[in-house]
Protein backbone atom coordinates (compact mmCIF):
# COMPACT_ATOMS: atom_id res chain seq x y z
CA UNK A 1 0.00 0.00 0.00
CA UNK A 2 1.39 3.68 -0.30
CA UNK A 3 0.42 6.18 1.92
CA UNK A 4 0.58 10.00 0.53
CA UNK A 5 0.03 12.83 2.86
CA UNK A 6 -0.30 15.92 0.58
CA UNK A 7 -1.02 19.67 2.17
CA UNK A 8 -3.12 20.79 -0.45
CA UNK A 9 -5.93 19.68 -2.33
CA UNK A 10 -4.05 20.12 -5.76
CA UNK A 11 -1.74 17.66 -4.56
CA UNK A 12 -4.30 15.68 -3.09
CA UNK A 13 -6.48 15.63 -6.47
CA UNK A 14 -3.49 14.60 -8.65
CA UNK A 15 -2.23 11.60 -5.30
CA UNK A 16 -5.94 10.32 -6.12
CA UNK A 17 -6.65 10.10 -9.46
CA UNK A 18 -4.80 6.35 -8.97
CA UNK A 19 -6.34 3.79 -9.56
CA UNK A 20 -7.83 2.32 -6.13
CA UNK A 21 -6.66 5.15 -4.38
CA UNK A 22 -8.85 6.06 -1.39
CA UNK A 23 -8.88 8.95 1.06
CA UNK A 24 -7.81 9.05 4.95
CA UNK A 25 -9.51 11.10 6.74
CA UNK A 26 -9.96 10.69 10.70
CA UNK A 27 -10.26 6.71 10.08
CA UNK A 28 -12.38 5.77 12.52
CA UNK A 29 -14.12 3.52 9.61
CA UNK A 30 -11.81 3.00 7.34
CA UNK A 31 -8.89 1.91 9.25
CA UNK A 32 -11.57 -0.54 11.02
CA UNK A 33 -12.60 -1.86 7.99
CA UNK A 34 -8.81 -2.59 6.84
CA UNK A 35 -8.01 -4.23 10.12
CA UNK A 36 -11.15 -6.01 9.84
CA UNK A 37 -9.60 -7.32 6.43
CA UNK A 38 -12.84 -6.14 4.08
CA UNK A 39 -10.88 -3.38 2.50
CA UNK A 40 -7.26 -3.07 1.34
CA UNK A 41 -6.64 0.04 -0.51
CA UNK A 42 -3.97 0.42 -2.84
CA UNK A 43 -2.81 3.81 -1.88
CA UNK A 44 -4.02 6.36 0.55
CA UNK A 45 -4.25 9.67 0.22
CA UNK A 46 -4.63 11.53 3.71
CA UNK A 47 -6.13 14.78 4.45
CA UNK A 48 -4.91 15.34 7.46
CA UNK A 49 -2.51 18.30 6.68
CA UNK A 50 -4.64 20.06 4.14
CA UNK A 51 -5.88 23.27 6.14
CA UNK A 52 -8.33 24.45 3.46
CA UNK A 53 -10.59 21.46 4.63
CA UNK A 54 -11.08 22.84 8.36
CA UNK A 55 -13.06 25.65 9.66
CA UNK A 56 -16.45 26.55 10.25
CA UNK A 57 -17.43 30.05 8.75
CA UNK A 58 -20.84 31.81 8.47
CA UNK A 59 -21.22 33.23 5.30
CA UNK A 60 -23.33 36.35 4.30
CA UNK A 61 -26.28 34.75 3.23
CA UNK A 62 -26.42 33.05 7.25
CA UNK A 63 -25.35 29.97 5.67
CA UNK A 64 -22.71 27.94 8.04
CA UNK A 65 -19.96 26.04 5.95
CA UNK A 66 -18.07 23.11 7.59
CA UNK A 67 -15.01 22.00 6.88
CA UNK A 68 -14.61 18.41 6.16
CA UNK A 69 -12.12 17.70 8.56
CA UNK A 70 -13.58 19.25 11.36
CA UNK A 71 -14.19 16.09 13.99
CA UNK A 72 -17.44 15.24 16.01
CA UNK A 73 -16.12 16.86 18.96
CA UNK A 74 -15.85 19.61 17.27
CA UNK A 75 -18.89 19.64 16.38
CA UNK A 76 -20.62 18.57 19.34
CA UNK A 77 -19.15 22.26 20.92
CA UNK A 78 -20.53 24.06 18.08
CA UNK A 79 -22.10 27.15 19.41
CA UNK A 80 -24.38 28.21 16.81
CA UNK A 81 -27.86 29.33 17.13
CA UNK A 82 -30.67 28.19 15.31
CA UNK A 83 -32.20 24.84 14.31
CA UNK A 84 -29.91 23.15 11.95
CA UNK A 85 -26.92 23.98 13.58
CA UNK A 86 -28.54 22.19 16.83
CA UNK A 87 -29.62 19.66 15.41
CA UNK A 88 -25.91 18.66 14.13
CA UNK A 89 -24.53 18.96 17.26
CA UNK A 90 -26.88 17.02 18.94
CA UNK A 91 -26.22 13.99 16.20
CA UNK A 92 -22.32 14.39 17.16
CA UNK A 93 -22.71 14.01 20.57
CA UNK A 94 -24.16 10.89 20.34
CA UNK A 95 -21.43 9.32 17.36
CA UNK A 96 -19.93 6.06 18.78
CA UNK A 97 -17.21 6.99 21.53
CA UNK A 98 -15.43 10.26 23.13
CA UNK A 99 -12.17 9.16 21.56
CA UNK A 100 -13.77 8.45 18.30
CA UNK A 101 -15.47 11.64 18.35
CA UNK A 102 -12.06 13.42 18.61
CA UNK A 103 -10.70 11.62 16.08
CA UNK A 104 -13.47 10.93 13.24
CA UNK A 105 -14.61 13.62 11.26
CA UNK A 106 -17.82 15.16 9.41
CA UNK A 107 -16.37 14.52 5.80
CA UNK A 108 -15.28 11.10 6.60
CA UNK A 109 -18.57 9.57 7.92
CA UNK A 110 -20.75 11.14 5.16
CA UNK A 111 -18.28 10.11 2.43
CA UNK A 112 -18.69 6.58 4.21
CA UNK A 113 -22.49 6.82 3.81
CA UNK A 114 -23.32 4.23 6.77
CA UNK A 115 -26.96 3.33 6.43
CA UNK A 116 -27.23 3.46 10.10
CA UNK A 117 -25.08 6.52 10.99
CA UNK A 118 -26.26 9.75 12.00
CA UNK A 119 -24.85 12.68 9.54
CA UNK A 120 -26.90 11.61 6.69
CA UNK A 121 -30.46 11.37 8.95
CA UNK A 122 -29.74 15.30 10.44
CA UNK A 123 -28.16 16.63 7.45
CA UNK A 124 -31.10 15.62 5.12
CA UNK A 125 -33.61 16.77 7.85
CA UNK A 126 -32.19 20.09 7.86
CA UNK A 127 -31.63 20.25 4.19
CA UNK A 128 -28.08 20.94 4.04
CA UNK A 129 -25.56 20.49 0.69
CA UNK A 130 -22.56 18.99 0.73
CA UNK A 131 -19.54 20.91 -1.17
CA UNK A 132 -17.58 18.15 -3.67
CA UNK A 133 -14.31 19.06 -4.76
CA UNK A 134 -12.19 17.74 -7.78
CA UNK A 135 -10.02 19.39 -10.00
CA UNK A 136 -12.75 20.68 -12.27
CA UNK A 137 -13.45 22.87 -9.23
CA UNK A 138 -16.28 22.55 -6.32
CA UNK A 139 -19.98 21.38 -6.80
CA UNK A 140 -22.50 21.85 -4.18
CA UNK A 141 -25.30 18.94 -4.12
CA UNK A 142 -28.22 18.53 -1.80
CA UNK A 143 -27.64 16.28 0.90
CA UNK A 144 -30.69 14.21 -0.09
CA UNK A 145 -29.29 13.74 -3.50
CA UNK A 146 -25.76 13.03 -1.88
CA UNK A 147 -26.54 9.63 0.34
CA UNK A 148 -27.50 7.44 -2.80
CA UNK A 149 -27.83 3.95 -1.03
CA UNK A 150 -25.26 1.85 1.34
CA UNK A 151 -21.97 2.80 1.55
CA UNK A 152 -22.93 4.85 -1.67
CA UNK A 153 -22.63 8.72 -2.19
CA UNK A 154 -22.70 11.02 -5.09
CA UNK A 155 -19.00 11.11 -5.08
CA UNK A 156 -17.34 10.26 -8.11
CA UNK A 157 -13.62 8.66 -8.27
CA UNK A 158 -11.14 11.60 -7.16
CA UNK A 159 -13.42 13.71 -5.50
CA UNK A 160 -13.49 14.56 -1.98
CA UNK A 161 -16.05 16.24 0.12
CA UNK A 162 -14.71 19.76 0.91
CA UNK A 163 -16.98 20.97 3.29
CA UNK A 164 -21.17 20.26 4.36
CA UNK A 165 -23.10 23.61 4.38
CA UNK A 166 -26.10 24.22 6.97
CA UNK A 167 -28.72 26.31 5.50
CA UNK A 168 -29.45 29.49 7.98
CA UNK A 169 -30.85 29.53 11.27
CA UNK A 170 -34.80 29.05 10.90
CA UNK A 171 -36.30 31.47 13.18
CA UNK A 172 -38.61 30.26 15.95
CA UNK A 173 -37.78 26.52 14.64
CA UNK A 174 -36.94 23.72 17.41
CA UNK A 175 -35.09 20.65 15.77
CA UNK A 176 -34.16 16.81 17.82
CA UNK A 177 -32.63 14.14 17.01
CA UNK A 178 -33.61 10.60 18.82
CA UNK A 179 -31.69 7.75 17.95
CA UNK A 180 -32.72 4.23 19.21
CA UNK A 181 -29.27 2.03 19.91
CA UNK A 182 -28.54 -1.53 22.03
CA UNK A 183 -26.08 0.75 23.96
CA UNK A 184 -24.75 3.99 24.36
CA UNK A 185 -22.06 4.50 21.30
CA UNK A 186 -23.39 1.83 19.17
CA UNK A 187 -24.97 2.83 15.36
CA UNK A 188 -28.62 3.08 15.22
CA UNK A 189 -31.37 0.58 15.02
CA UNK A 190 -33.39 3.54 13.76
CA UNK A 191 -32.79 7.44 14.31
CA UNK A 192 -34.89 10.38 13.53
CA UNK A 193 -34.34 14.02 12.93
CA UNK A 194 -36.96 16.31 13.14
CA UNK A 195 -37.27 19.78 12.47
CA UNK A 196 -40.62 21.45 13.73
CA UNK A 197 -41.64 25.59 12.86
CA UNK A 198 -45.60 25.41 12.20
CA UNK A 199 -44.72 22.27 10.83
CA UNK A 200 -42.47 19.56 11.21
CA UNK A 201 -40.04 17.88 8.55
CA UNK A 202 -38.65 14.81 9.57
CA UNK A 203 -35.58 12.27 8.18
CA UNK A 204 -35.69 9.06 9.03
CA UNK A 205 -32.66 6.46 9.37
CA UNK A 206 -32.10 2.98 9.31
CA UNK A 207 -35.07 1.65 8.10
CA UNK A 208 -34.04 2.17 4.08
CA UNK A 209 -30.78 2.20 2.32
CA UNK A 210 -30.35 5.90 2.34
CA UNK A 211 -32.60 8.48 4.46
CA UNK A 212 -36.48 8.83 4.19
CA UNK A 213 -38.38 11.69 4.37
CA UNK A 214 -41.54 13.94 5.06
CA UNK A 215 -42.34 17.34 5.91
CA UNK A 216 -45.12 19.69 5.79
CA UNK A 217 -46.79 17.51 9.09
CA UNK A 218 -48.90 18.91 11.29
CA UNK A 219 -48.48 18.75 14.94
CA UNK A 220 -51.39 17.17 16.01
CA UNK A 221 -51.25 13.45 17.81
CA UNK A 222 -53.24 11.85 14.54
CA UNK A 223 -51.13 13.73 11.98
CA UNK A 224 -48.39 12.48 13.51
CA UNK A 225 -49.04 9.25 13.52
CA UNK A 226 -50.34 8.63 10.43
CA UNK A 227 -47.19 9.70 8.92
CA UNK A 228 -45.81 7.46 11.01
CA UNK A 229 -47.46 4.23 9.96
CA UNK A 230 -46.78 5.47 6.31
CA UNK A 231 -43.09 5.71 6.94
CA UNK A 232 -42.88 2.45 8.86
CA UNK A 233 -44.89 0.42 5.55
CA UNK A 234 -42.74 2.15 2.69
CA UNK A 235 -39.99 1.68 4.55
CA UNK A 236 -37.63 -1.08 3.64
CA UNK A 237 -35.68 -1.75 6.87
CA UNK A 238 -33.06 -4.42 7.24
CA UNK A 239 -32.78 -7.36 9.43
CA UNK A 240 -29.84 -8.20 11.15
CA UNK A 241 -27.49 -8.44 14.11
CA UNK A 242 -29.64 -5.63 16.08
CA UNK A 243 -32.65 -5.85 14.98
CA UNK A 244 -35.53 -7.38 12.77
CA UNK A 245 -37.27 -5.86 9.72
CA UNK A 246 -40.42 -6.08 11.56
CA UNK A 247 -39.10 -4.21 15.15
CA UNK A 248 -37.73 -1.47 13.05
CA UNK A 249 -40.69 -1.17 11.47
CA UNK A 250 -42.77 -1.50 14.83
CA UNK A 251 -40.93 1.38 16.34
CA UNK A 252 -40.40 3.94 13.71
CA UNK A 253 -43.92 5.32 14.34
CA UNK A 254 -43.14 6.01 18.18
CA UNK A 255 -39.71 7.16 17.71
CA UNK A 256 -41.06 10.50 15.13
CA UNK A 257 -43.81 11.39 17.48
CA UNK A 258 -40.47 11.45 20.39
CA UNK A 259 -38.52 13.55 18.04
CA UNK A 260 -40.96 15.41 16.60
CA UNK A 261 -42.19 16.72 20.37
CA UNK A 262 -38.99 17.34 21.70
CA UNK A 263 -38.15 19.27 18.90
CA UNK A 264 -41.45 21.20 19.53
CA UNK A 265 -40.06 21.46 23.15
CA UNK A 266 -36.68 23.12 22.10
CA UNK A 267 -37.91 25.50 20.07
CA UNK B 1 -3.08 -8.31 58.09
CA UNK B 2 -6.72 -8.37 59.51
CA UNK B 3 -10.21 -9.80 58.38
CA UNK B 4 -11.66 -6.68 57.19
CA UNK B 5 -8.67 -5.08 55.69
CA UNK B 6 -8.78 -4.18 51.95
CA UNK B 7 -4.82 -4.92 50.94
CA UNK B 8 -4.64 -3.64 47.61
CA UNK B 9 -3.30 -6.22 44.94
CA UNK B 10 -0.03 -7.04 44.70
CA UNK B 11 0.30 -6.48 41.03
CA UNK B 12 -1.93 -3.74 40.81
CA UNK B 13 0.52 -1.12 40.21
CA UNK B 14 2.33 -2.87 37.38
CA UNK B 15 -1.40 -2.94 35.50
CA UNK B 16 -2.37 0.58 35.99
CA UNK B 17 1.80 1.73 34.60
CA UNK B 18 1.71 -0.90 31.77
CA UNK B 19 4.70 -2.52 33.38
CA UNK B 20 2.75 -5.95 33.63
CA UNK B 21 3.62 -8.51 31.17
CA UNK B 22 0.76 -10.48 29.47
CA UNK B 23 1.16 -13.23 26.70
CA UNK B 24 1.04 -11.31 24.25
CA UNK B 25 3.30 -8.64 25.40
CA UNK B 26 5.95 -11.32 25.22
CA UNK B 27 8.43 -11.06 22.61
CA UNK B 28 11.06 -14.06 22.36
CA UNK B 29 13.66 -14.06 19.53
CA UNK B 30 12.78 -16.55 16.93
CA UNK B 31 9.14 -16.78 18.60
CA UNK B 32 6.67 -18.32 16.11
CA UNK B 33 2.97 -17.62 16.58
CA UNK B 34 0.23 -20.81 16.31
CA UNK B 35 -3.02 -19.90 14.31
CA UNK B 36 -5.81 -22.75 15.77
CA UNK B 37 -8.19 -24.14 13.17
CA UNK B 38 -11.05 -25.82 14.78
CA UNK B 39 -13.38 -28.12 13.04
CA UNK B 40 -16.43 -26.25 11.98
CA UNK B 41 -18.58 -28.86 12.55
CA UNK B 42 -19.55 -30.91 16.35
CA UNK B 43 -19.18 -34.47 16.84
CA UNK B 44 -17.28 -34.87 13.38
CA UNK B 45 -14.43 -37.16 12.91
CA UNK B 46 -11.98 -36.13 11.62
CA UNK B 47 -11.38 -38.36 7.77
CA UNK B 48 -7.81 -36.29 6.39
CA UNK B 49 -5.83 -33.82 5.87
CA UNK B 50 -5.58 -31.30 2.63
CA UNK B 51 -2.16 -29.23 4.10
CA UNK B 52 -0.37 -28.34 0.64
CA UNK B 53 -2.18 -24.84 0.81
CA UNK B 54 -1.14 -24.46 4.15
CA UNK B 55 2.35 -25.17 3.63
CA UNK B 56 2.38 -23.23 0.51
CA UNK B 57 2.16 -19.84 2.59
CA UNK B 58 4.73 -17.45 3.03
CA UNK B 59 6.13 -18.13 7.11
CA UNK B 60 4.70 -21.23 7.78
CA UNK B 61 7.15 -22.99 9.74
CA UNK B 62 5.12 -26.06 10.99
CA UNK B 63 1.72 -27.67 10.83
CA UNK B 64 0.54 -29.80 13.94
CA UNK B 65 -1.99 -32.37 13.34
CA UNK B 66 -3.89 -34.85 15.64
CA UNK B 67 -2.25 -38.85 15.38
CA UNK B 68 -5.06 -40.32 16.43
CA UNK C 1 6.63 -6.40 3.22
CA UNK C 2 8.82 -4.58 0.42
CA UNK C 3 6.94 -1.74 1.18
CA UNK C 4 8.05 -0.45 4.57
CA UNK C 5 8.26 3.34 5.51
CA UNK C 6 10.84 4.75 7.59
CA UNK C 7 9.08 6.45 10.35
CA UNK C 8 9.31 8.91 13.10
CA UNK C 9 7.25 8.67 16.19
CA UNK C 10 7.39 11.11 19.09
CA UNK C 11 6.47 8.78 21.87
CA UNK C 12 5.97 9.88 25.66
CA UNK C 13 8.38 12.91 24.91
CA UNK C 14 10.79 11.09 23.04
CA UNK C 15 11.56 10.51 19.08
CA UNK C 16 11.78 7.29 17.89
CA UNK C 17 12.47 5.37 14.73
CA UNK C 18 10.01 2.89 13.28
CA UNK C 19 10.17 0.36 10.11
CA UNK C 20 6.32 -0.45 9.77
CA UNK C 21 4.32 -0.92 6.68
CA UNK C 22 2.62 1.89 5.51
CA UNK C 23 -0.70 0.15 6.52
CA UNK C 24 0.37 -0.47 10.11
CA UNK C 25 -1.49 0.85 12.92
CA UNK C 26 0.05 3.13 15.87
CA UNK C 27 -0.78 0.45 18.19
CA UNK C 28 1.49 -1.91 15.84
CA UNK C 29 4.00 0.38 16.15
CA UNK C 30 4.00 0.90 19.51
CA UNK C 31 3.98 -3.13 20.80
CA UNK C 32 5.55 -4.52 17.92
CA UNK C 33 8.42 -2.15 17.33
CA UNK C 34 9.23 0.11 19.99
CA UNK C 35 7.85 -2.45 22.78
CA UNK C 36 5.92 -0.42 24.40
CA UNK C 37 3.42 -3.02 25.14
CA UNK C 38 0.94 -1.42 27.83
CA UNK C 39 -1.24 -0.41 25.24
CA UNK C 40 -3.36 -3.65 24.59
CA UNK C 41 -5.03 -5.12 21.39
CA UNK C 42 -8.44 -6.18 22.02
CA UNK C 43 -11.04 -6.11 19.53
CA UNK C 44 -8.51 -4.16 16.68
CA UNK C 45 -11.59 -1.97 15.49
CA UNK C 46 -11.92 0.89 17.45
CA UNK C 47 -14.79 -0.28 20.10
CA UNK C 48 -13.23 -1.89 23.48
CA UNK C 49 -11.20 0.83 24.31
CA UNK C 50 -7.93 -1.20 25.79
CA UNK C 51 -5.90 0.69 22.89
CA UNK C 52 -6.32 4.33 24.17
CA UNK C 53 -3.71 6.76 23.63
CA UNK C 54 -3.30 10.14 23.59
CA UNK C 55 -2.57 12.32 20.52
CA UNK C 56 -1.82 15.95 21.03
CA UNK C 57 -3.59 15.53 24.40
CA UNK C 58 -6.76 14.16 22.62
CA UNK C 59 -7.98 10.25 22.83
CA UNK C 60 -7.61 8.39 19.75
CA UNK C 61 -7.89 4.76 19.02
CA UNK C 62 -4.20 3.14 18.58
CA UNK C 63 -5.85 0.62 16.72
CA UNK C 64 -7.67 3.04 14.27
CA UNK C 65 -4.44 5.47 14.14
CA UNK C 66 -1.89 4.87 10.94
CA UNK C 67 1.10 4.81 11.97
CA UNK C 68 2.35 6.21 9.18
CA UNK C 69 -0.21 9.32 9.65
CA UNK C 70 0.53 10.09 13.20
CA UNK C 71 3.38 12.84 11.81
CA UNK C 72 4.64 15.57 14.09
CA UNK C 73 2.07 14.85 16.76
CA UNK C 74 2.86 13.76 20.01
CA UNK C 75 1.17 10.34 21.41
CA UNK C 76 1.40 9.40 25.02
CA UNK C 77 0.70 5.76 26.46
CA UNK C 78 0.31 4.64 29.82
CA UNK C 79 3.63 4.01 30.21
CA UNK C 80 4.23 8.53 29.80
CA UNK C 81 1.06 9.57 31.77
CA UNK C 82 3.35 9.56 35.32
CA UNK C 83 5.40 11.87 34.21
CA UNK C 84 9.06 11.15 36.42
CA UNK C 85 7.11 10.16 39.88
CA UNK C 86 6.13 6.19 40.05
CA UNK C 87 2.31 6.57 39.67
CA UNK C 88 -0.03 9.18 38.53
CA UNK C 89 -3.24 10.32 40.22
CA UNK C 90 -5.15 8.48 38.09
CA UNK C 91 -3.00 5.43 38.42
CA UNK C 92 -3.15 5.61 41.95
CA UNK C 93 -6.67 6.18 42.61
CA UNK C 94 -7.47 2.96 40.84
CA UNK C 95 -4.93 0.88 42.54
CA UNK C 96 -6.27 2.31 45.53
CA UNK C 97 -10.45 1.87 44.87
CA UNK C 98 -9.50 -1.72 44.12
CA UNK C 99 -11.09 -1.30 40.13
CA UNK C 100 -8.23 -3.67 38.71
CA UNK C 101 -9.01 -7.15 38.05
CA UNK C 102 -7.40 -8.77 35.35
CA UNK C 103 -5.99 -5.38 34.19
CA UNK C 104 -6.52 -5.56 30.73
CA UNK C 105 -8.77 -2.84 30.05
CA UNK C 106 -7.05 -0.63 32.83
CA UNK C 107 -4.17 1.09 30.61
CA UNK C 108 -7.30 2.22 28.47
CA UNK C 109 -9.12 3.62 31.22
CA UNK C 110 -6.19 5.41 32.43
CA UNK C 111 -5.41 7.07 29.19
CA UNK C 112 -9.73 8.03 29.05
CA UNK C 113 -9.19 9.03 33.20
CA UNK C 114 -6.39 11.09 32.20
CA UNK C 115 -7.93 13.31 29.44
CA UNK C 116 -10.85 13.65 31.66
CA UNK C 117 -9.22 15.17 34.65
CA UNK C 118 -7.08 17.41 32.14
CA UNK C 119 -10.12 18.87 30.73
CA UNK C 120 -12.11 19.18 33.74
CA UNK C 121 -11.11 19.14 37.17
CA UNK C 122 -14.10 18.04 39.06
CA UNK C 123 -16.49 15.84 36.92
CA UNK C 124 -19.76 14.10 38.65
CA UNK C 125 -20.72 10.77 38.37
CA UNK C 126 -22.76 11.39 35.00
CA UNK C 127 -19.75 12.94 33.07
CA UNK C 128 -17.16 10.38 34.39
CA UNK C 129 -19.62 7.81 32.93
CA UNK C 130 -20.19 9.50 29.41
CA UNK C 131 -16.30 10.06 29.46
CA UNK C 132 -15.84 6.37 30.11
CA UNK C 133 -18.39 5.29 27.66
CA UNK C 134 -15.88 4.41 25.37
CA UNK C 135 -13.87 2.11 27.51
CA UNK C 136 -15.68 -2.06 27.66
CA UNK C 137 -14.19 -3.76 31.30
CA UNK C 138 -15.45 -7.57 31.65
CA UNK C 139 -14.65 -8.00 34.99
CA UNK C 140 -15.33 -5.18 37.28
CA UNK C 141 -18.89 -3.74 36.46
CA UNK C 142 -17.33 -0.61 36.16
CA UNK C 143 -18.27 0.76 39.62
CA UNK C 144 -14.71 0.70 41.02
CA UNK C 145 -13.87 2.33 38.16
CA UNK C 146 -16.17 4.98 38.70
CA UNK C 147 -15.66 4.92 42.36
CA UNK C 148 -12.18 5.85 41.85
CA UNK C 149 -12.47 8.51 39.88
CA UNK C 150 -15.14 10.35 42.25
CA UNK C 151 -12.61 9.83 44.88
CA UNK C 152 -9.91 11.93 42.17
CA UNK C 153 -12.89 14.89 41.63
CA UNK C 154 -13.45 14.97 45.65
CA UNK C 155 -10.27 15.37 46.16
CA UNK C 156 -9.45 18.71 43.88
CA UNK C 157 -11.02 21.49 45.57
Amino acid sequence: MEFFSPTSLEEAYRALSADEAQCLAGGQSLVAMMNLGLVSPRRLVSLRKIESLRGITRQSDGSVRIGAMTTHAELANLDLPGAPASLLANAACVVAYPAVRMQGTLGGSIAHADPAADYPVVLTAARASVEIGSPLGPRLTSASDFFRGVFETALQHGEIVTAVVLPSPEVGAGAAYEKLSLVAGDFAIVSVAAIVAETARIAIGGCSPKPMFASDIDLTDDAILIVGKRIAMDSDPPSDQRASAAYRRRVVPELIRRAVRAAQASA
Amino acid sequence: MSIGASPPRIEAADKATGRARYVDDIKLPGMLHTALLTSPHAHARICGYRLDAARALVGVKAILIALT
Amino acid sequence: MNDRLALLVKVNGELHEALASPAATLLEVLRDQLSLTGTKRGCNHGVCGACTVLIDGKLARSCLALAADVGEREVTTVEGVADGVSCSAVQRALIESGAIQCGFCTPGFVMALTYLFASDPRPNRETIRAALSGNLCRCSGYVKIVEAAERIAEARV
